[in-house]
């Protein structure tokens, strides 16, 4: 019998279950599998374990609650109101991580000059501003997306500034040579060639923006999912806290995959060929 | 050898000229000396080949003639002017892929003719079309530069750098990271470019018979800190095909440039055994 490895290329069945997946249900159902492992651990400790509801109520219940929390609890209004401030945040650290980082990345001297004040807030904890942040600007949106900006844009500037850096030499200096101009080096080379890791970071960056919306709305605030999670809390509704934290991790999946399959579209020529390889 | 007779090198040489040229990188106290009282002549219209052994320094040459260096001593000119920046009259094929690739085959070809005058986007990609075809690559007009092989890389960016219509075209062993049949390949390409067009051509190569195929004039280099070994006028009947390879001639001149370098290599081991005691 030879060896599977000496096959050739796409001849033969594969048969590891994920091949199997991928052949019945397509690449994306591999995925569900983590997913379905979690579910069944959390059925089999609730039932099999004994685990009291007050610690870890059961899955099948969550359906229920979910509904009711749409239905009755208006959780609609606190979900818009979290996007809503998620995306005016990320979205005012994107506009202002983004040229600052790239022209650190392409110049030394502004990257020396503007690296110490960035290390420095970057280091300060960024839920230490709440109370400051609330005494300037209140506890309504502006301040919630103020802690987000704070939160997302310093890590952003670095990433930005490092996605830059790293462009190659050898292209400036093939554009040099064509005839670009300075300023057509950072918009015609600098900017394509790390735009595909820049975005990456605007897809990091996001889930920093997810997790400091939450810690900004469990302090100081009336709306919102952090809020939500709170009052959850104080009326000791744990199921709530469960479908509340299931319904950010729904979002955050969402996200990330608009983002990848951004990537993917927007960057074909940037897509990692294989990284380590599969070897069956 | 004798004085060569070849119509190219009679001509005026002031197309560049390197005077003396020194150039040192790094501190005082650790310098890394790669160029030592270098000096050339080349000829308007000439190929000229600076071979040398790997790491002597020879790509320093280019980019100092490039403008994207400058010498620490001495003085380069190009048409007669001294460099102090990217000299616009030159175009230049890199060692390493520099295509772009966010961008087609075309849109790459076309990127320097943006920054030429007077010419609208249809005349730009008709150009980058036909050039595309020149170096061989129809079909490949739309193609992501990811998706080409070495070989093909390495002719977008000659497309690339002939799309200016530059004086002078810079090659910095252009075809160092091809495997050896596509380099064979493309020398011989390179050898119909170089036959219909005037432009002086500057080529660095360690390989000596890619040299000898493509040369009107070669200048031996020493190992490090490079200085001209030899000039050499290669009087190879016109035009040379891959052919040229076998004639007699062709191993003379191999043998006698194969010798220059060895010599020198001793030498510059024996001195650094024994003469710095």
């Amino acid at each position: 019998m030879t060896k599977h490895w000496l096959r050739p290329m796409g001849s033969g069945e594969t048969t590891s279950w994920s091949g199997r997946i991928d052949r019945r249900f397509g690449p994306l159902a591999r995925g569900l599998v983590p997913l379905l492992v979690l579910a069944a651990t959390w059925v089999l400790a609730v039932h099999i374990l004994g685990i009291s509801p007050i610690f870890l109520p059961p899955l099948e219940d969550m359906p229920a609650v979910l509904w009711r929390m749409f239905t009755e609890e208006g959780v609609t209004r606190d979900l818009l109101i979290s996007i809503y401030r998620v995306l005016f945040g990320f979205v005012l650290a994107v506009l202002l991580a983004t040229p600052i980082g790239v022209l650190m990345g392409y110049r030394r001297n502004i990257r020396q000059s503007l690296s110490p004040v960035l290390g420095f807030f970057r280091y300060i904890p960024v839920p230490v501003f709440i109370p400051l942040t609330i005494l300037w600007f209140g506890s309504g949106d502006r301040q919630k997306m103020i802690i987000i900006f704070l939160g997302a844009f310093f890590q952003l500037v670095l990433m930005v500034s490092d996605a830059a850096r790293i462009v190659p030499g050898d292209y400036y200096e093939s554009a040099i040579m064509l005839g670009a101009p300075k300023l057509d080096l950072v918009v015609r080379v600098l900017w394509p060639a790390a735009l595909p890791q820049i975005f990456d970071s605007y897809r990091i960056a996001m889930g920093w923006a997810w997790t400091y919306l939450i810690v900004a709305e469990m302090v100081g605030a009336s709306t919102g999912l952090g809020y939500y999670i709170i009052k959850a809390q104080r009326y000791l509704l744990i199921p709530q806290i469960f479908a509340a934290m299931a319904l950010i991790g729904v979002l955050g999946m969402f996200t990330d995959y608009l983002f990848s399959a951004a990537h993917l579209h927007l960057f074909p020529w940037a897509q990692r060929a294989g990284g380590s390889k599969d070897v069956h | 050898m004798a004085p060569s007779e070849s119509p190219r090198s009679r001509r005026f040489r002031n197309a560049v000229r390197c005077r003396q040229v020194h150039r040192a990188f790094g501190t005082d106290q650790q310098s890394v000396v790669a160029l030592a009282q270098f000096s050339l002549d080349i000829a308007e219209g000439e190929v000229a080949v600076v071979l040398g052994p790997s790491g002597c320094g020879k790509s320093t040459v280019i980019r100092l003639i490039a403008g994207l260096d400058f010498p620490t001593a001495g003085t380069v000119l190009v048409q007669g002017r001294p460099v102090t920046g990217p000299v616009p009259e030159c175009g230049m094929v890199f060692q390493t892929y520099t295509s772009f690739p966010w961008l087609t085959v075309v849109e790459n070809i076309a990127f320097g003719l943006r920054y030429q005058k007077g010419m609208g986007a249809e005349e730009r990609q008709e150009r980058a079309c036909s050039l595309a075809a020149m170096v061989g690559l129809e079909g490949f007009e739309n193609a992501a530069i990811g998706t080409l092989s070495g070989g093909m890389r390495q002719r977008v960016a000659i497309a690339s750098a002939l799309a200016t219509d530059p004086a002078i075209l810079l090659m910095d062993e252009p075809f160092g990271a091809l495997d050896s049949q596509t380099r064979m390949l493309l020398q011989e390409h390179m050898l119909t470019l170089v036959e219909e067009t005037d432009k002086t051509v500057v080529f660095v190569t360690h390989d000596i018979e890619e040299a000898l195929l493509l040369a009107d004039r070669i200048y031996v280099c020493s190992a490090r800190p490079a200085h001209v070994l030899a000039e050499i006028d290669v009087d190879l009947p016109h035009p040379r095909t891959y052919q040229t390879r076998n004639r007699r001639d062709f191993f003379q001149f191999k043998h006698e440039i194969f010798h220059l370098l060895r010599d020198d290599f001793y030498d510059k081991a024996l001195a650094e055994a024994y003469g710095q005691r």
